[in-house]
């Protein structure tokens, strides 16, 4: 059997980033919520914040370290898959992750140590900076990142000299067509993610009846964070459409599923297709009439364009990109289900005692990210064939790098990554099962930092000499 | 199994609302509103109308976060 190094390569990176994406988005999502949390304690006192607070640390810090260790190895596979991008595209994308560790990861790192064990040693405003900056350095992190990927999707600021990019305008680079729309969908995905998770959580316990008072609290929070969210991201959302729609031809019009030049009047809205890409039709289709008119053109009879505008060897796969599309678009459409009835709940003052609702809250809570790889699927399968649009074809970006050393890393890769999420996922439904401990109802300590070295100091010393003092 | 599985039973202690003409009607006009909002936001009524119900929503929203809920959980 003759391994394609091109599919392997693409498989390897799609598998790990998907694998990753995961981890920055509870990050970022639970970095906000922390520091949100940990804000209302400081205002109210109320001990049940700092309980919440304590609880979410736990997790937060698990998946940061995972988000880390998954994310270096995507530097890594730049080289080992595509090593002809990183070559030709390093001058333009190379300075945006070194930026991001320069920026981000140095905030992160320098705040996270205060954050996680900082709380029985530092006073508490020092401890909620250092909650802020951790939160902000995943933000950088991920603003960094966004450019970079936004300038694949959309290259600006560049001239191609000798067959590799060299940049003009390092503005442009960095705030090209894309990012600053693609940015806050990416921060108000993690954001959502972060919400229904923790609402899930909480949801869980109020069906179980332990933890109540913790439960309730996470629920509200949770919900209410999600529902300004969700408002704000379908907002953003249709703004990315037509931005990319207007960049990006051909990844929409495989993300509707239509194929004929001009869709009829008014476009149904494709729920379903089974797409057939060699006789660019649909086998199969599902759909509710008008529905895309309205929802695609903003008019009743509006036609939407189709794949077949876009010459035969510059298409997407209709079929990835259309149902990664479709499962963000639905999981968002569920999303705002939910949180329109937490606000008729909230109303009607029965926000914990629904028990449906509470248990369609426990189903929600991998959601957002679910929605989150479904629109990571769509931005990189709509992008194909290039991984630097209008520049570079992925097929020319492949690392000379035989087929079977490229399988037996992704083999590789696999059975790290499995031994991960597996770590992951029973610490994390153990601290879960565990439930949150009684946090005292008021700072562990009062001081600066200096204080906070100093006893750490005399902890060393007395450590050191026993008996001696004391 | 590592995640416990929530009190089924309990289907019991639920809340069972009794259902009502006036408690139909709120939920077909809250039904209604949600499907505007949705619409409206996707932009769907123009970008302005979309900013509107945006900051209307978000106000809306947090006047009934407001709404203090009863610590029971289950009625």
């Amino acid at each position: 059997m003759k391994l394609d190094p091109e599919v392997l390569a693409r498989v390897q990176f799609a598998f790990t980033v998907t694998f990753h994406i995961i981890f920055p988005t509870m990050s970022i999502g639970l970095a906000a919520f922390l520091m949100v949390i940990e804000g209302l304690w400081l205002k109210t006192k109320d001990p049940v914040y700092l309980e919440i607070y304590r609880f979410w640390m736990g997790i937060f810090a698990m998946g940061f370290g995972v988000g880390v260790v998954t994310g270096i190895v995507l530097s890594f596979e730049f080289g080992l898959g595509f090593a002809k991008f990183a070559q030709i595209a390093g001058p333009a994308i190379g300075p945006s992750i070194g930026l991001e560790v320069l920026t981000a990861f140095f905030l992160e790192a320098g705040f996270l140590g205060i954050m996680l064990f900082g709380l029985k040693r530092v006073g508490p405003k020092l401890h909620f900076f250092a909650t802020c900056m951790v939160a902000l350095g995943t933000q950088i992190s991920a603003s960094w990142i966004l450019s970079a990927n936004s300038w694949m999707q959309t290259p600006d600021g560049i001239a191609i000299e000798n067959g590799r990019v060299v940049v003009t305008n390092w503005v442009r680079v960095i705030h090209n067509p894309s990012w600053l729309v693609r940015l806050p969908h990416m921060l108000l995905a993690a954001f959502i993610t972060g919400s229904f998770f923790v609402a899930g959580v909480g949801a869980w316990y109020l069906l179980c009846g332990k933890h109540e008072i913790f439960g309730r609290r996470t629920v509200s929070l949770g919900l209410g964070f999600a529902t300004v969210a969700v408002a704000c991201q379908l907002f953003v959302g249709d703004l990315l459409y037509g931005r990319m729609l207007h960049y990006q031809p051909s990844k929409m019009q495989a993300a509707e599923g239509f194929w004929e030049e001009n869709s009829a009047s008014p476009a149904p809205y494709n729920w379903i297709v089974i797409p057939d890409q060699t006789n660019q039709r649909n086998r199969f289709t599902l759909a509710t009439p008008v529905l895309g008119s309205l929802w695609l053109t903003h008019s009743l009879r509006g036609q939407v364009a189709g794949l077949k505008n876009t010459p035969r060897d510059l298409q997407p796969t209709m079929g990835m990109v259309f149902y990664g599309f479709h499962t963000m678009f639905i999981v968002a459409i569920l999303m705002f289900f939910i949180v329109a009835v937490s606000l008729w709940l909230r109303v009607q003052k029965r926000l914990f005692s629904t028990r449906w609702f509470l248990r369609a809250l426990v189903i929600m809570t991998p959601a957002g990210f679910i929605a989150t790889i479904a629109g990571w699927y769509t931005a990189e399968t709509g992008r194909q064939p290039w991984v630097i649009w209008g520049i570079l074809r992925t097929a020319d970006a492949i690392s000379p790098v035989p087929g079977g050393a490229m399988l037996s890393t992704l083999i590789a890769f696999v059975v790290i990554y499995a031994l991960f999420i597996t770590a992951f996922l029973i610490f994390a439904f153990r601290m879960i099962r565990r439930g949150p401990e009684d946090a005292p109802n008021h700072a562990e300590a009062s001081g600066s930092l200096v204080n906070a070295l100093r006893t750490q100091v005399m902890d060393h010393a007395a450590a050191a000499h026993p008996g001696e003092g004391r | 199994m590592l995640f416990g599985r929530p009190d089924l039973l309990g289907e019991a202690q639920m809340s069972a609302a009794s259902f009502s003409v006036r408690h139909a009607i709120g939920v077909v006009l809250a039904t209604l509103l949600g499907l505007v909002f949705f619409n409206a936001l996707l932009g769907v009524f123009g970008l302005p109308a979309a900013i509107t119900s945006l900051v209307l929503f978000i106000f809306l929203a947090f006047l009934i976060f407001l709404r203090p809920q009863p610590d029971r959980t289950q009625s």
